[in-house]
């Protein structure tokens, strides 16, 4: 029995855009809107964090913003020379990559005794509690000032020097990032997840350990928080708490649902695209917030699967298209027309 | 720590609390009609009360004739929010999108709010005055002084919840409305009219929570950042217990009275006491105060 | 009293039901018959108007229903007792039993149902005596009850049950067709009856039609159909044939 791999048109056209990106932007773009790219790139890691538990698992979080902070937090103590520690970036990095991991999984333990809305809500308490703890309690958190010098990254002596060396390296990160997000997707835990999405009693027949799964998405996304977090005050060297409000969370589901929720290439467009279209609507800054929540309202209403299931939908009718006419062509039975 | 303080902070608690109820209870009345958690509550709260203070500042409109224009511009708004975030999604087999849908409606709310009245915070006199300083009326009761709006916001919402459960249980077409929120097929099949029944829901909890947004004006300040007051309207239902109507407004008051005690030692970490009541109320009961009931009246 | 004509109704792009004739006479029990899938529910939707459909559907000194919304269809007498009962469950027995007077009561009337509620009493005493219990607290047999219960206090002119069997255990069954029988017989009320229980609504019908695939196979007296070989065959299935 041979195993082909089946390399669908649809991925080799994500590649093909995704290396056109790659090569494009860094060219065009510099400074100021280099920074908002890089920016759009951070988000869309903790996206994928909002793709783990809402599009695979169907479980609404607002937590992102919480793990965001323990991983910015923990960077900025341990590399701005706080507390007299000044600690390589990237060491950092793994450091607040185990710790969400554990505080992750310890806060989805609480959490899931809760259900659907009730957990819902459970999250958005979580985030006031952080909140408030990361603008109040100046000796870890800064306080309302917040923490800043923190330094930049540093990957084995190699620095980025401007906003176009982080692109390709947060390009990196959201490429293998993407890439395994892509494999827990098609993995027994994806699985596992769609089933609990779909109908969580039949999957609990199923013999799925639903708390335990949900607990392991929770923590997936919380570390995948953390990482953009982190990252983030290495490229911002600040962090404050009004990066870590209800309102802020809110953002991240909404990249999730604008590029589509469950689709891994929808999950960096939509990121982008949130993170851009304030700049490119500048102009009209004052209704921005009326046309994003109105727009909001007409993405849930005619794409609620986003941007990716509307460019499925446009796939299938184009096939449909093709396929009806080759059958006509080749002389067979075909539908009337 | 004087009996002074402690009336003192239970009442703030209590009006506090009174507040969160009204979104609490109109949160559950909405979950219950639609099936949609509603988070533009608390903009609608904030919508509410710019409106009030509109009717009140700006048109110096006395009571009698702003209570009434007041109640119907709420029943306008609440339909208006029902055909725009419910109605094109009524038969979404997505449940999440509704829900984000009133995110984006928070968001809307926000902005039109900004659009129509600017960005300033206003301020709105209190209901009733002291006609010699001009401040606002101070009751004294036993001797421990208290701010009248308090006691106005508890008589209030207390009469307003009454009325709600009175309208539910007693009248007739209070039970139509609630067998339409618990089956709506077969209510349709009945000759219940559930598009009527979802929009006088609407409406009811635009106007509640109005309400609260009203009473708490010349308190707060009213500014569009309002809308947060919601979150604890959340955590009200959560320790209430599950879609439990009674239980939410008592949980409610249960929040209002943690965040005003907390401001004895927490001030800065008001929030923080509040939701990790929330949290450690879960680890400890998940099902919340009144435990899982199938359905409950009204 | 209930004259169906050339009915086709839609889910969606499906037609589910491909060209009904049904005749539902006055003062008589109809019962449709057939096998899962067969379209029995889908005609009863399609009558109350919860469903598309085209075609006409005519109420003896009603009119025309095929085109209203199924809200003035039960206000025209015309009662639909859904699958799998659909009481509400946060009601009690009485207040179930209320929802049922809508349809000629009116939202904000102030007319008294003492009349209707005494008579479903006497009709199913378990309810009285259940009357201030939550709906999701009965049995199931009770729950039938109520539902149908229910639908006697909107003074119907045309009873429509969808299998009201289902689920429970045969003496319950039994007793409730005994009930059925004795509303047709006191009231005079026709009752359009689905049904799995093919033996079940032969015994107590006195037309039936035999639906499968969207559409009538046959049709005839109830008595005649009993016996008819055809019909014995369609227990087993055999009649389910795929094209």
């Amino acid at each position: 029995m041979e195993k082909r791999m089946k390399i669908k048109p649809s991925t080799l056209l994500i590649f093909l855009a995704a290396a056109i990106f790659v090569i494009v932007i860094p060219n065009t773009n510099e400074g100021y809107s280099m920074m908002i790219v890089n920016l759009g790139l951070i988000y869309a890691i903790a996206t994928y964090g909002v793709s783990v538990m809402l599009g695979m698992g169907g479980q609404l979080s607002f937590a992102t913003v919480s793990f965001m902070g323990v991983g910015a937090y923990i960077t900025a103590n341990l590399c701005s020379g706080r507390n007299g520690i000044n600690m390589n970036t990237a060491l950092a990095l793994v450091i607040a990559l185990l710790a969400s991991a554990l505080l992750a999984f310890g806060a989805g333990l609480i959490l899931f005794r809760l259900k659907g809305t009730y957990f819902t809500f459970a999250t958005i308490g979580l985030v006031q509690v952080s909140w408030s703890f990361y603008l109040s309690y100046k000796p870890l958190f800064g306080g309302p000032d917040g923490i800043s010098n923190i330094s930049t990254l540093n990957l084995f002596g190699f620095s980025p020097k401007n906003y176009n060396d982080w692109f390709y390296i947060l390009a990196a990160f959201v490429l293998v990032i993407a890439f395994l997000v892509e494999r827990v997707r098609r993995s027994q835990l994806g699985r596992s997840l769609a089933a609990i999405r779909d109908n969580e009693i039949a999957a609990q027949t199923l013999g799925i350990n639903v708390y335990m799964t949900k607990v392991v998405a929770f923590t997936i996304a919380g570390v995948l928080a953390a990482v953009a977090g982190s990252l983030y005050a290495m490229h911002s060297q600040f962090v404050s708490s009004d990066m870590f409000t209800y309102e802020r969370a809110t953002t991240y589901i909404i990249m999730a649902m604008l590029g589509g929720v469950n689709n891994t290439a929808g999950i960096f467009v939509g990121s982008v695209l949130v993170t851009m279209l304030p700049e490119w609507l500048r102009f009209m800054q004052q209704y921005l917030q009326l046309i994003y929540g109105i727009g909001v309202i007409l993405l849930m209403v005619f794409m609620p699967m986003g941007l990716a299931g509307l460019a499925s939908g446009f796939a299938k009718s184009l096939k449909r298209k093709l396929y009806s006419k080759k059958k006509v062509t080749a002389g067979k039975e075909g539908p009337k027309q | 720590m004087n009996i002074n303080t402690i009336v003192s902070l239970s009442v703030n608690g209590i009006a506090m609390g009174m507040i969160y109820a009204l979104m609490a209870m109109g949160l559950i009345l909405l979950i219950r009609a639609i099936g949609v958690m509603n988070f533009a509550q608390g903009d609608l709260l904030m919508f509410g009360a710019f409106v009030t203070c509109a009717l009140t500042v700006d048109l110096k409109l006395p009571l009698w004739i702003m209570i009434p224009l007041a109640l119907i511009s709420f029943a306008v708004i609440g339909v208006i929010f029902m055909f725009t975030v419910y109605w094109p999604l009524k038969d979404a087999t997505y449940p999440t999108a509704t829900v984000i849908s009133t995110m984006g409606a928070a968001m809307a709310l926000k902005e039109i709010a900004t659009l129509i009245w600017g960005s300033l915070p206003r301020s709105m006199p209190p209901l009733m005055k002291n006609p010699k300083t001009g401040k606002a009326a101070v009751l004294n009761l036993f001797g421990i002084k208290l701010q009248w709006q308090f006691v106005l916001t508890i008589i209030v919402g207390a009469v307003l919840i009454w009325l709600v459960f009175v309208l539910f249980e007693k009248l007739y077409a209070g039970r139509m409305m609630q067998a339409a929120a618990q089956d709506k097929y077969a209510a349709e099949l009945l000759g219940i009219p559930t598009i009527l029944t979802t929009a006088a829901t609407y409406i009811i909890v635009v106007i509640m929570v109005s309400t609260g947004g009203y009473m708490i004006a010349p308190i707060f300040m009213v500014s569009n950042t309002l809308g947060s007051l919601q979150l604890r309207a959340f955590a009200g239902v959560v320790i209430g217990g599950l879609g439990n109507i009674k239980g939410a407004i008592i949980g409610s008051l249960i929040i209002g009275l943690v965040e005003s005690f907390s401001t004895i030692q927490f001030s800065q970490y008001k929030d923080a006491v509040v939701f990790i009541v929330l949290i450690a109320m879960l680890l400890v009961r998940p099902q919340g105060l009144f435990g899982e009931k199938v359905a409950d009246k009204a | 009293m209930l004259k169906i004509t050339d009915l086709h109704a839609y889910y969606g792009p499906i037609e589910a039901l491909k060209g009904i004739n049904v005749h539902v006479e006055a003062g008589k029990i109809t019962c449709l018959i057939g096998s899962n899938g067969a379209g029995k529910t889908t005609l009863l939707n399609a009558i109350s108007g919860t469903i598309k459909r085209t075609g006409s559907i005519i109420v003896e000194g009603k009119g025309e229903i095929i085109d209203k919304h199924s809200r003035f269809i039960a206000r025209r007498g015309i009662i639909h007792v859904p699958e799998g009962r659909h009481i509400f469950p946060g009601l009690t027995v009485r207040e179930n039993l209320e929802t049922g007077t809508v349809n000629w009561h009116g939202f904000f009337g102030r007319q008294p149902y003492d009349k209707e509620l005494k008579e479903v009493y006497k009709l199913f005493p378990r309810l009285e005596e259940r009357k201030n219990q939550l709906g999701w607290s009965l049995s199931g047999g009770e729950q039938q009850m109520l539902a149908i219960g229910r639908a006697m206090m909107a003074r119907p002119a045309v009873l429509m049950l969808d299998e009201p069997s289902m689920g429970l255990a045969p003496l319950v069954v039994q007793e409730l067709f005994e009930k059925i029988v004795e509303i047709n017989k006191q009231q005079g009320i026709p009752i359009l009856l689905v049904e799995q229980n093919a033996r079940l609504a032969l015994e107590i019908s006195h037309y039936a039609y035999i639906i499968d695939g969207g559409s009538v196979k046959l049709e005839g007296s109830s008595s005649e159909l009993k016996n008819d070989p055809r019909v014995i065959e369609a227990y087993l299935g055999k009649f389910a044939k795929k094209n």
